[in-house]
């Protein structure tokens, strides 16, 4: 909160930004290393496990890594574990970012939308609690990883509403503010200076996408080297 | 009739068509007029036959009421084979008990205890569309109906964003609507993108998955629990539990080849695709392992192979084969001609070869049979069936035509060319039943078990052994004339 008042609200988003993307980038440089033998070698995501169906499914994704030469399955399930310690960096700067763009949103709406944003924004406390329990989750299943079923902290139930809360509230509030903002642009309810926050949101973004995918030619391929032999 | 909600052995055995079918048979059956299905009995009195079940997928509770009746009046099974929904029930008949035991209410009890729905182990999103599609008729309707909804709520929308950015500047108070109507825009394309990533996520699973929207594991487990409870753990167990000696074993009337080769056997048939063969397990288990690692095989797994349903279930696999030991190339050219053995062997629903493996138990060496063998065959045809007019199928229909005409064409040669074997058919009418509907409730599957019965009680009360017997000995001696060099039909 005290950022939001001395640096300007919408300097304070590029920087959590570029905190995000920075942190996805580190987290795709460990995600290319996610390889599991679920009965024969695939690839897997960090989607897969906090997408599963089942718990069995994140079991057997788990399970079979170990089942992979044991040097390889090292360096998966320390990319594994690195990804999601990198995850909790990388919260605070999403749900952050999607925050502090809510209340700048906020900022320009009428008495209603301003109330709606708000609590939006707020909301993302909830997804990022969210993301926490799941990584713990996570972290406690991997933990196990080599021994025999023990329940974990949680139902796979309650994970499953996590997942909900987590990914609704926060895909629901970007959305919503891409509808906002698209709104204002439409309108031409915008400052001049929104011009320069897009270009560096642009900026960003571009330098992202091309590091992204040359981590990603990166990770596949080491998994080319380790799959299908 | 009262719908159950849960249902027990007796449910099916005390139904009153199935204790007429047993009356029937009685009535026709005396001690002053028997019923001889075979030559070789045991010391109870029971006569033994060789056993092939067709696959059919949840048809097969029909096929476990064809062997309720034959067991019940006094027949057993030697040699046993079946594939898929076939091959269920074949293991169950194999492990469960003694040979010389009834082994159908024990089929039954596995059976009751399962829930079929949880077989579809799928994504839960997967497991509701394959529901829908089964038990709702009009879903495809329905669904299209949605997805035009969803899309004119869109065009709806974007038009309404057009419309109000505009008039706005003409009056004030549109200016809330506006806002609002960009966002629900948002909301409608990210439910549409959702769904679309959604439906890419699930094709990606289904491509890592094999090719399978459920994986199986449920059923593997459930088959493995079955073998673990009767004893058997490994494919030793499961050979000598079939192969296990029945006391007093004997023939009514002589025969040259006296009891050789009467071994009880189980065969599962599967469709391995690497390699593009047959694969009969667990005589062909030497594929896969060196002799002395034979027990590394999980007997469940022949099982889970052989009922693969392809898409529907993922594919069975067999990881880590020794394919440069000598032994097992040796073994893979003697047997298929293939000089080089496959490292990982994938397995879908032997149905797709031979769904009906009567052929398996055709002995070259005997001129006068000894025993008969009997064949429970699924029959999901009817009078009338559209699908004979070529010009009304559609894609599906003209692909489902081509499969199923590669799928029986072995079976049904190996009949048409040796139609005594036909005799010891009987047939189960199922053609109201859809072979894929996990969802059966409970009343349905106590009238598939008493199809099954009724089926059963129709063909022994036509089944002549002597005229089976003396057809087969005919059929042979033919052969025999036509070809003194091969003696197989096979």
């Amino acid at each position: 909160m005290i950022m939001i008042i001395i640096v300007p609200g919408w300097i304070l988003f590029c920087i959590l930004l570029s905190g995000v993307l920075l942190t996805g980038l580190l987290m795709q440089w460990f995600g290319g290393f996610f390889i599991t033998r679920d009965v024969l070698v695939r690839n897997f995501t960090i989607l897969d496990l906090e997408l599963a169906s089942t718990e069995k499914e994140i079991d057997n994704t788990l399970k079979g890594i170990v089942q992979l030469e044991p040097a390889v399955a090292g360096k998966v399930i320390r990319s594994l574990t690195y990804h999601l310690y990198m995850d909790f960096l990388f919260m605070p700067a999403a749900y952050g970012t999607i925050f502090v763009a809510c209340l700048n949103v906020a900022w320009k709406m009428p008495t209603s939308g301003a109330i709606f944003f708000t609590v939006m924004g707020w909301l993302q406390v909830a997804s990022w609690v969210s993301d926490i329990l799941e990584n713990i989750y996570l972290l406690g299943k991997i933990n196990r990883i080599k021994s025999e079923y023990t329940p974990s902290f949680m139902s796979f139930h309650t994970y499953q509403y996590l997942e909900v809360v987590k990914w609704g509230l926060a895909l629901l509030a970007i959305v919503c503010l891409l509808s906002a903002l698209m709104y204002f642009w439409i309108s031409g309810l915008y400052m001049e200076i929104s011009l320069k926050y897009l270009l560096a949101v642009m900026i960003e973004l571009t330098i992202f996408v091309l590091l992204m995918k040359w981590i990603k030619n990166t990770g596949e391929r080491w998994k080319a080297t380790h799959t299908f032999k | 009739m009262p719908q159950l909600l849960s249902i027990s052995v007796q449910d099916f055995t005390s139904h009153q068509k199935v204790k007429d079918c047993l009356e029937s048979l009685k009535t026709r059956f005396t001690p002053g007029n028997p019923l001889i299905v075979s030559d070789v009995l045991d010391d109870q009195g029971n006569q033994y036959a060789h056993l092939v079940q067709k696959g059919g997928g949840v048809l097969g509770v029909a096929l476990v009421g064809y062997t309720y009746i034959l067991e019940m009046m006094g027949i057993r099974f030697c040699k046993q084979a079946g594939t898929s929904a076939g091959a269920i029930n074949t293991a169950l008949m194999t492990v469960i008990g003694a040979r010389q035991d009834i082994k159908s209410p024990g089929v039954l009890q596995a059976i009751c205890d399962l829930d079929f729905f949880s077989l579809v182990d799928g994504h839960p999103a997967a497991r509701w569309i394959i529901k829908k599609f089964i038990t709702d008729e009009g879903f495809v309707k329905k669904t299209k109906t949605w997805i035009s909804v969803l899309l004119c709520t869109i065009a709806f929308l974007v038009s309404a964003d057009i419309i109000l950015v505009g008039l706005q500047h003409a009056y004030d108070q549109l200016s809330f609507w506006a806002g609002l109507s960009f966002m629900l825009t948002g909301v409608m394309i990210l439910a549409l993108t959702l769904s679309v990533i959604y439906s890419l996520t699930l094709l990606k699973r289904l491509k890592n998955a094999g090719f399978g929207i459920n994986p199986g594991d449920i059923f593997y487990d459930w088959i493995k629990k079955q073998f673990i409870s009767n004893g058997v753990i490994s494919v030793t167990d499961l050979k000598n539990k079939a192969a296990a000696p029945i006391p007093g074993l004997h023939l009514r009337v002589p025969n040259p080849e006296n009891l050789n080769d009467l071994e009880g056997s189980v065969a599962f048939i599967t469709s391995e695709l690497c390699s593009m063969n047959k694969i009969q397990f667990p005589a062909m288990c030497d594929l896969f392992r060196k002799k002395e690692d034979i027990d590394q095989l999980q007997p469940a797994g022949f099982v889970r192979a052989s009922m693969s349903i392809p898409l529907f279930f993922e594919s069975y696999i067999i990881n880590d084969i020794p394919c440069s030991d000598p032994e097992i190339k040796k073994i893979w050219l003697e047997r298929f001609n293939e000089p080089d053995p496959p490292s990982c062997a994938r397995f879908v629903d032997g149905g797709i070869l031979s769904n009906f493996p009567v052929n398996l138990f055709y002995n070259a060496k005997v001129n006068i049979p000894r025993l008969p063998v009997f064949g429970i065959d699924l029959d999901d045809s009817t009078p009338g069936d559209k699908g004979k007019n070529a010009e009304s199928w559609s894609l599906a229909g003209y692909f489902g035509k081509m499969f199923s005409t590669i799928q029986n064409n072995s079976d049904k040669e190996f009949l048409l060319k040796n139609k005594v074997y036909d005799k010891g058919v009987g047939k189960i009418r199922v053609a109201e039943f859809n072979w894929l509907n996990f969802f059966l409730p409970p009343q349905k599957k106590i009238e598939l078990f008493v199809l099954g019965a009724q089926a059963a009680a129709a063909f022994l009360l036509q089944f002549d052994w002597e005229t089976y017997k003396r057809d087969r000995a005919g059929m042979h001696a033919k052969l025999t004339a036509a070809n003194p060099l091969n003696n197989s039909t096979q």
